[in-house]
């Protein structure tokens, strides 16, 4: 797997950078008619990116709509030691 | 031109690997959202069809065919102009040309504040389509009562294999009986 290729088509590499911008990662898969997957940052959610399309705007508008509704995921950072005072 | 439909389904279980191929494989190429702890899948359609009640049938057996049990439909939004207009049946140059000739007036739809946009701006569906419907084609069929009875359709299937006289129930539906 190597997240870096980037996608042949470039409204949807552009849309896959987006993502990465974004603190989503994406996942590169086998030959077949997926190129990968764009994962949220909890990796509880991951949407297919197609290898070949026709539309290639159509495929940008579902990465860029799934972007929107999962950029707020994040990893819940576990919440820092208290300090006591020593008093 | 033929409309081009957008809805998503989900379906009971997350699509294999192999049932995500076959859905990306089909000619509209729809995408497969998996979430795993949810124990859920979403398919995400673009479907030609006359009808979006066609386009729905058509989506649901796909996804019965590699194996998948669709339970629920949702609308997609938001949408591009091009895509608007491919729902509508027009061209897209059309379209934005008819939408940049009403801006400015009272009522008239403006872009979605997302937070990551690409090239196209992203409307809402419901507002686009009542804007056409108010200064197109008052003609225009309204999707939300289609989706919600494709979603009572797909309860009903889950347990009709449990139900006794279902065909005389299902007589309660005829619609020219309705008051």
């Amino acid at each position: 797997m190597n997240a870096t290729d980037s996608h042949p088509s470039p409204d949807i590499a552009a849309a896959l950078d987006a993502c990465r911008k974004a603190g989503l990662t994406t996942v590169r898969g086998g030959d077949g008619p997926i190129w990968g997957w764009v994962e949220c940052a909890t990796g509880a959610r991951r949407i297919s990116v197609p290898a070949r399309t026709d539309d290639p705007g159509r495929q940008r508008t579902r990465l860029l709509t799934f972007l929107d509704s999962h950029v707020t995921h994040r990893v819940r950072k576990r919440p820092a030691p208290r300090v006591r005072s020593g008093r | 031109m033929t409309p081009v439909f957008q809805f998503r389904m989900v379906v009971d279980t997350p699509p294999t690997e192999a049932q995500a191929v076959a859905l990306v494989a089909l000619p509209d190429s729809p995408a497969v959202e998996i979430a795993p702890e949810e124990q859920t899948g979403v398919v995400w359609f673009d479907r030609s069809a006359s009808l979006l009640a066609e386009a729905l049938v058509t989506a649901a057996r796909d996804l019965e065919r590699v194996g998948l049990r669709p339970i629920r439909v949702e609308p997609r939004d938001p949408v591009t102009i091009p895509e608007a207009a491919a729902r509508l049946g027009r061209s897209a140059e059309w379209f934005r040309d008819w939408l940049a000739g009403t801006r400015g007036e009272p009522g008239a739809p403006k872009p979605l504040p997302m937070r990551v946009t690409g090239p196209e701006k992203l409307f809402s569906w419901d507002d686009l389509t009542e804007w056409v419907r108010e200064r197109l084609d008052p003609g225009l069929p309204d999707d939300p009562p289609v989706l919600n009875a494709a979603g009572l359709v797909l309860r009903l299937r889950r347990c009709a294999s449990g139900v006794d006289g279902l065909p005389v129930l299902l007589g309660l539906i005829a619609i020219e009986q309705l008051p």
